[in-house]
This record gives C-alpha cells, structure tokens and sequence, in this order.
C-alpha cells in the first residue's frame, strides 16, 4: 500500500511537509473547542424562552409546548408564541382551535369556547402534543 | 509523508467537521435534544444528532492527522465519505418518508450549510478514494 506513497507530488505535499506535527495533531480540536465556546457564547444558554410567562400563553420551544397541559378560563384567549426556528401549528386534535401555520417568532391567540379537555398537536411536527384544560 | 492529493483530505476534513458542527449545533442549540418520537435499539432522532455530532469532530480530525500519518488516509476517507452519504440519506429521509418518527420538510439556514458541507466531502473523498483505488486492492495484483 505505502509503495506509492511519495510518487506523484505536488507543490502542496511540500508545503503540509513545513507544518510541524504537533500543529497537525492539535488543529482540528482546537477549532472545535473554539467553535463551542463561540456558539455558547453567541447564543446563550438555549433555555426556556420568557415570552410565555404568563399563564393565558403557550411558548413553543426546542419542538416542546410549554406550559402542558394549560388551564384557562371557558373564553379566555391563549397567546401562542413560537420561539423556535422552524414553523408549527397548535390545532387541537378535534378542530375547536387551530393557529395555522405559526413562522418562527411569530404569535397568534386562539380560544376554547367551552369547558372541558382538549387534546392538541402540531400538524407539522405530529409528535409535538400538549393538552388545554378549559373550565367553566 | 503525505498521503497523494492532500488537499481532497483536507476538504473532506473541514467538510466534515462542518456538518458535524451543524449537528452539534442543532442538538445543543436548535431544539433537536429532546426529540424522540420514536426509538430503536436505543436510537432517537435527538441521540442521532448527537452521534453525528462527535462522529464528525473524529473522523475530521483523523482526516487532518492523516496528512502526516499515511496509514490514516485510506480508512478516515472511507469513514468521512461514509459518514457523509449516510447523513445526506438520513436528511433525505426526513424530508420525505421521516427517520425515527421526524420528519419535517422546512428548509432552514442549517439544512442548507449542512447538505453542501456533505455534498463537498463526499465529493472531494469519494474523488480521492477512486484516485487511491489502486490501494484498496490485494499488494500483488497492484499497477
């Protein structure tokens, strides 16, 4: 195999023969080590989001909806944010609500007329689930 | 030495590091940590991100060393040209048919740099792995 190792090269072969060793072992560690610090550093600690803080709101998140499950009042309106980078949808499985398609950052406000449970899901993400609990 | 063509390696190399990068990425950061629809043998969607991840940083890394360490060059090639083609299938998967119960056919900013850095090394090392072919064969039927 080796034999026809050193036949055949060019230019470049000369120029990675100047790179020290030690400078070949270490540079791809360090770049990713500069990488993650970077990304860390960049984008925060990739936490819950604070735009659903109050208890009429549902933030979706790293594909998760939180609060779940939600109580609200029978009527009272729930502010759906979705923080994530990718578009979802809150439709609950029955039809009663239903966002639509949610882009990343953007809001909507949907409401449960009656009380009782309500199963919901992303319509894009299907094994993104949550329940709304609506009393009287 | 230096294994013939280094510059191919070394493309594989920060190619694959790119997309391992992307995939390090998207599991810490973008929300890919936690989903797990569906498991097999212990496999998820998340916990494939997360393999990918470090899969990337080794075989890049074995990539840059080989270009001082011969002996590497043949199997981190295969390696990085396998690793890309079973990340551009595992894509390709979600964007149709799904892979471990995901699917999503949204095109995002790191889909985007994460399909090019795979299609650049499988490029450049399955263009080094036919160029090297003849060392893949037995010693004594070698041109």
């Amino acid at each position: 195999m080796a034999a026809s190792y050193g036949r055949d090269r060019g230019a470049g072969t000369t120029t990675l023969r100047r790179v020290p060793t030690w400078a070949v072992v270490a540079i791809v560690p360090v770049v990713a080590l500069i990488a993650v610090f970077v990304t860390d550093a960049w984008s925060g600690n990739g936490g819950a989001t604070g735009s659903a803080a109050t208890a009429d709101a549902v933030a979706i998140k790293n594909y998760t909806f939180s609060p779940n499950p939600i109580t609200v009042k029978a009527g009272a309106p729930i502010t759906v944010v979705n923080d994530d980078n990718v578009t979802h949808t809150l439709s609950a499985n029955g039809g009663a609500f239903n966002t639509g398609d949610l882009g990343s950052g953007r809001r909507d406000r949907i409401t449960a007329a009656r009380a009782g449970t309500y199963a919901y899901h992303c319509e894009i993400h299907t094994f993104m689930t949550g329940t709304v609990r609506v009393s009287p | 030495m230096t294994p013939r063509r280094p510059l191919l390696l070394l493309v594989g190399g920060v190619s694959v590091l790119v997309s391992g990068y992307v995939h390090y990425y998207l599991y810490f950061k973008g929300g890919y940590r936690n989903i797990a629809p569906d498991n097999f043998a212990g496999l998820t969607i998340s916990r494939s991100f997360a393999i990918n991840a470090v899969a990337g940083f080794v075989i890049a890394w074995a990539l840059v060393l080989s270009l001082r360490f011969p002996k590497l060059a043949v199997p981190s090639a295969l390696a990085g040209a396998g690793f890309a083609a079973a990340t551009l299938a595992a894509y390709v998967l979600t964007r149709t048919v799904g892979l471990l119960g995901f699917s999503d056919d949204q095109l995002t900013a790191e889909a985007v740099v994460a399909f090019v850095a795979e299609l650049i090394a499988l490029g450049a090392l399955g263009s080094w792995l036919v160029g090297e072919r003849t060392f893949l064969r037995p010693v004594g039927r070698a041109a």
